[in-house]
């Protein structure tokens, strides 16, 4: 996977455009539900943690493909809670990151008005944040990839500006980073960065 | 005979006449992709009972100082297959693929047993499936066409674990079927007037009975995303208003 990460840095960095290609700058808000994936724990009555995420990006569109780098940082609005006791000593999730997605794909041009597109990629992943358990919390520190897809529709409104909304969804894979077992010495809980994340933003065409 | 046969008859009976052939198109094409979280968390009655894990792969991971371990990743699968497709009724859309995906990334690791030995843990999945749908396909001008169906699948599984450590031993494969619903989003990119280059993203919702293999008990889970990308040539072509 990373090195198919590399194909498509490569790919974009050598790719030729032409008059009828797009380069576009974007800043967007997202959210991201249910951060860590607490609603998937078994047995667990969660209060999920939600976060909003403020990024921008890079957009290439070559004929039908389009390549887009960006960065996003999500904030904290509410902490994820486990209300039962019923998944360890797990108590308190605040889960944050800084996120470099790279994805490429195919758009397909709606008439003028703007372009559906479907994509694969993932991203780099600094995460930030706590985890509490009933003893002990832990400081993230942790640098992971991610793989994942977007999906979305870019709406052209005037020459120069364009809006957009999309979904993205990424799988990642962290280590164990604390103990949420009293009977244990162990770290074993991993923290899961995966899940949906919405975008909604504002698009410039700079080419 | 019902109503519903009756009206699915006249229906497969009026896709064929003239009348419907003016706005039909019939492609057959081949995608690959990727399938990231095949199977779910793989949980099975040993990894809860002798293991203490009660979410499968997403729990299994332990470290502790001193003990040497490597992190066990949730199974990424690749996937190829062959797509069948009919427009119809300029906006209509009968879909029917067959794919193979098989993990290729993830599912092998060391870990800690419940006696905080090391444990070799190893997961493998593959599956075939089959999946029907119906669902509305419009074309923006001659060369783009964004899909979006639903239906459901004819899947059948294979999921091998295994888990050694000085204290635990134990493997097991299930190999089962089951009809998972799905929802798939399309667009394709018309090169030719016959030749385009398609992507998918689709939502597979469906897991089997519970089933036994040696001491072991598992289910397969075949939700998940999936994309692919690959190319589509209709040898059916629509015709051109005169």
């Amino acid at each position: 996977m990373k090195i198919a990460f590399a194909l498509l840095i490569t790919a974009a960095a050598y790719a030729p455009c032409s008059a009828a290609d797009n380069i576009g700058l974007a800043a967007h808000m997202g959210l991201h539900y249910d951060v860590g994936n607490l609603s998937a724990l078994p047995g667990a009555q969660v209060s999920p943690q939600i976060n909003i995420i403020l990024g921008a990006r890079v957009k290439t569109d070559i004929r039908f493909f389009f390549m887009q780098l960006g960065i996003e940082q999500t904030f904290l609005v509410s902490e994820g809670e486990i209300l039962n006791d019923s998944y360890g000593e797990l108590k308190k999730t605040s889960i944050q990151y800084l996120a470099f997605p790279l994805y490429g794909g195919l758009n397909f041009p709606v008439r003028d008005k703007g372009k559906f597109y479907i994509g694969a990629g993932g991203a780099w992943i600094i995460g930030t944040g706590y985890l509490k358990s009933a003893s002990a919390r832990k400081n993230l520190r942790e640098i992971i990839f991610s793989h994942g897809f977007i999906t979305g529709m870019q709406i052209r409104l005037t020459k120069n500006f364009g809006l957009y909304l999309d979904l993205e969804m990424l799988f990642s894979d962290t280590g164990p980073a604390i103990d949420i077992d009293p009977a244990h010495d162990w770290k074993n809980f991993s923290p899961d960065y995966s899940g949906s994340r919405f975008h909604c933003g504002v698009f410039y065409y700079v080419k | 005979m019902s109503n519903r046969v009756i009206r699915a008859l006249l229906i497969a009976l009026l896709l064929p006449s003239p009348l419907f052939a003016i706005n039909t198109a019939v492609s057959l094409g081949a995608h690959i992709g990727l399938a990231p979280d095949m199977g779910g968390n793989l949980q099975s009655r040993v990894q809860r009972t002798e293991l203490g894990v009660d979410n499968g792969i997403d729990g299994i991971n332990r470290s502790m100082d001193g003990v040497k371990t490597e992190k066990i990743n949730k199974l990424l699968g690749a996937y190829g297959g062959m797509d069948f497709k009919v427009v119809f009724a300029k906006y209509f859309l009968f879909r029917l693929q067959t794919n193979f995906v098989m993990n290729f990334f993830g599912g092998t690791g060391v870990t800690l047993d419940q006696s905080e030995n090391r444990l070799t843990a190893k997961y493998s999945l593959w599956i075939v499936d089959i999946p029907v749908g119906l669902g509305v396909s419009v074309p923006f001008g001659d060369i783009v066409r964004i899909s979006l169906c639903g239906g459901v699948a004819f899947a059948y599984g294979s999921y091998s674990n295994s888990f050694k450590s000085s204290t635990v031993n134990s493997s097991a494969t299930f190999e089962t079927w089951t009809f998972p619903w799905l929802i798939m989003l399309s667009g394709e990119y018309f090169f030719r007037e016959d030749i385009a280059i398609t992507t998918s993203l689709a939502y597979y919702q469906g897991s089997s009975d519970v089933i036994k293999s040696r001491s072991d008990y598992a289910k397969i889970d075949f939700s998940g995303f999936r994309w692919n990308i690959g190319f589509s040539y209709y040898f059916i072509k629509k015709k051109k208003k005169e």
